[in-house]
């Protein structure tokens, strides 16, 4: 599998603080890569930057062959909204938008808003009964899997997710994780921050950060296997 | 989509948009209204000016030079000229003949009354006449209305008007028979009204014109007459007319065709002197230049209220919209974490802008519309020219003002990170 990833010598400074510093990472098609580790160790801020929504002080971020890295805004823009797919811990859904809107809106951005694409966007991630809602009248889980919807709608190359679980209860954790499952085996590259074990487990593999470090990169199915 | 999310932002926001929409209809209100009323300003107030006097002066064209004291042609080195008082019509067969308002003539002599030598004023009161678009009432009355008469304005034969001065000094009130004697000649009036102007009228008798010509024995004949004609304020054409000799010659066609079609003053008593070629028309000018500075200033405090109102209107706006876009920061940062570029969101913001000024400018106009008849009613005394090419102006002006308003609180927009919206 070719590297769809690429991670070199990235930092990223606040100040006198390094939140980042010289992190390498390199991810496969079609990989599954859970990033983890406790609370400051930098693992969201290392996705934002992949995101394009932060830049780094130093080091290089490609994606597919596009170098990151000194990218003007709408340059960034574009590559949000054509290469990748983000999910948020807090789902940020528009509320006055229904389901099938919420993720028409990301089609709008990205080219024509398609009602039957999303249609059936919604439809993929268990939602086909849920079109014409408004997110105040979803359960957590089913908002975020309006808002894995609306990821997947442009058909990103890598899926970015940010605690994607938080603000999830057991079963709707589950009913998440089975969606990335599934994504994964259809030959979805996933990049997944979390502090949650059992998610991060669910990956084929972990990269542990700590204060701006990666300190080991496990292969947890490897592992089992 | 992008009309799904302006719509929706504009119902769920309808506060706010009101405040907007209110702005914006004080200020078109305003803008329009009075953008109403300086349309037909010139008409307006050139009738208004009307009844502070003629502002145009026909007399014989003479090779004489007439010398007069206190408003009375005392004598001429040379001889004296005359014009013809039944050729008097033609001024309204001019080409600005709607323009010609009144006219009055005079013919001056000299008369004794009491054993006193008084000047003697033939004109006409009130005298109608016939155009090709039916009788044009004119005359003294209706060109000089501000002069007050004690008593009435004369009508029928054997009536005269008083001046004040002379009519204290000789002890003559109104209802008083006079005899008035020119020459071997003499003849019984009654004083129908003594009249006060405040100038030299106030030591005149007033007859009408045909009992003057016959004391004086000039049947048919007027010394001067005074036009009061709705005038357009000099602009760089009649001021480059006005220095040329014959503007015809002077002036290319092009601009003496629009001269020539335009109601200057000039252009006025050139087609004036056209119709009476052995007539020499001339401009008062202290009262058209007055009218002409009057209207400038009117005008220029029209602009300058018209542009307070746009400014403190768009302020309105600036802050609606800038309320607005803190409001929606969390959403702006979304809309910009999932691919949106500065001009997605700046097309939103500006789209829901055009549709409060559109909705503003449309409630302005009708606003406007009522706030006109109001300054025509109370200022003018009449109604307001109902003009329709002003709503189109008005929402053109609106949708100005609202997308100027939005500029800044846009700029704000576009300049949000989404990473820090996102956090909340």
């Amino acid at each position: 599998m070719k590297e769809i990833m690429k991670i070199s010598g990235l930092s990223k400074a606040y100040g006198q603080v390094n939140a980042l510093d010289h992190v390498d990472l390199a991810v496969r098609e079609g990989e599954w890569v859970s990033i983890m580790g406790p609370s400051g160790s930098g693992k969201s801020t290392l996705l934002n930057i992949v995101c394009g929504l932060d830049s780094p002080t130093a080091g290089s971020v490609l994606i597919d062959g596009l170098e990151l890295a000194g990218l003007s805004a709408s340059d960034l823009a574009r590559y949000r909204r054509e290469m990748v797919g983000l999910i948020f811990q807090q789902f940020h859904l528009v509320p006055y938008l229904n389901a099938t809107e919420n993720v028409m809106l990301a089609q709008y951005f990205h080219s024509m808003a398609d009602e039957e694409s999303a249609r059936i966007a919604l439809e993929r991630v268990g939602l086909g009964h849920r079109l014409d809602h408004l997110p105040a009248h979803l359960s957590g889980g089913e908002q975020q899997r309006v808002c894995i919807a609306r990821a997947l709608i442009n058909e990103p190359r890598v899926l970015l997710a940010d605690e994607p679980t938080g603000n999830l209860d057991e079963k709707n954790e589950e009913a998440v994780m089975g969606l990335f499952e599934e994504l994964n085996r259809q030959g979805m590259t996933l990049v997944v921050v979390t502090h949650d074990a059992s998610v991060g487990e669910a990956g084929d593999r972990i990269v542990n950060l700590e204060h701006g470090r990666v300190l080991v990169k496990t292969a947890p199915k490897l592992q089992t296997a | 989509m992008l009309l799904h999310l302006v719509k929706d932002s504009l119902v769920r926001r309808r506060r706010r948009v009101m405040l907007a929409v209110l702005s914006l209809l004080v200020g078109t209100a305003l803008i329009s209204s009075l953008l109403t009323v300086s349309l037909d300003i010139e008409d307006k107030m050139g009738k208004e000016m009307r009844s502070f006097g003629a502002n145009i002066l026909l007399a014989p064209r003479s090779e004489s030079v007439p010398v007069e004291i206190a408003g009375m042609p005392v004598g001429e080195i040379g001889d004296k000229s005359f014009l013809n008082a039944t050729d008097l019509g033609r001024l309204k067969a001019i080409f600005w003949k709607n323009n010609i308002t009144g006219f009055a003539p005079y013919l001056y002599g000299s008369a004794t009354l009491k054993g006193e030598q008084v000047v003697l004023v033939g004109t006409w009161f009130e005298h109608e006449i016939s155009t090709e678009k039916g009788p044009f009432a004119t005359g003294i009355k209706k060109i000089s209305p501000w002069w007050q008469i004690q008593g009435e304005w004369p009508s029928g034969e054997g009536r005269l008007l008083i001046g004040r001065e002379l009519a204290d000094r000789l002890g003559i009130t109104a209802g008083d028979p006079l005899k008035l004697e020119v020459g071997q000649s003499s003849r019984d009036f009654r004083v129908a009204g003594i009249v006060s102007t405040g100038s030299f009228e106030d030591n005149q008798i007033f007859v009408d014109l045909p009992e003057a010509q016959e004391l004086l024995g000039l049947p048919g004949k007027v010394e001067k007459v005074q036009v009061s004609a709705l005038t357009k304020p000099p602009d760089e054409l009649a001021r480059r007319a006005q220095l040329m000799e014959d503007p015809k010659e002077g002036l290319s066609p092009a601009d003496y065709e629009k001269w020539y079609c335009s109601p200057y003053i000039d252009a006025i008593t050139y087609q004036i002197e056209e119709a009476f070629p052995d007539g020499q028309a001339k401009p008062v000018r202290q009262v058209a230049e007055a009218e002409g500075a009057f209207l400038g200033k009117l005008k220029l405090l029209f602009a300058l209220i018209a542009g307070m109102a746009a400014v403190t209107s768009a302020i309105g706006v600036t802050a609606t919209m800038s309320a607005t876009v803190m409001e929606r920061r969390g959403e702006i940062g979304l809309m910009k974490a999932l691919g949106a570029e500065n001009i997605h969101i700046a097309g939103q913001f500006l789209l829901e802008a055009a549709a409060i000024g559109i909705i503003g400018g449309a409630a302005g106009y009708g606003a406007g519309i009522g706030l006109a008849a109001l300054i025509s009613r109370q200022v003018f005394d009449s109604s307001a020219a109902f003009s329709l090419p002003v709503l189109p102006l008005a929402i053109v002006i609106s949708m100005a003002i609202a997308l100027l308003g939005s500029a800044l609180p846009v700029r704000r927009a576009s300049r949000i990170q989404p990473i820090q919206a996102l956090k909340g």
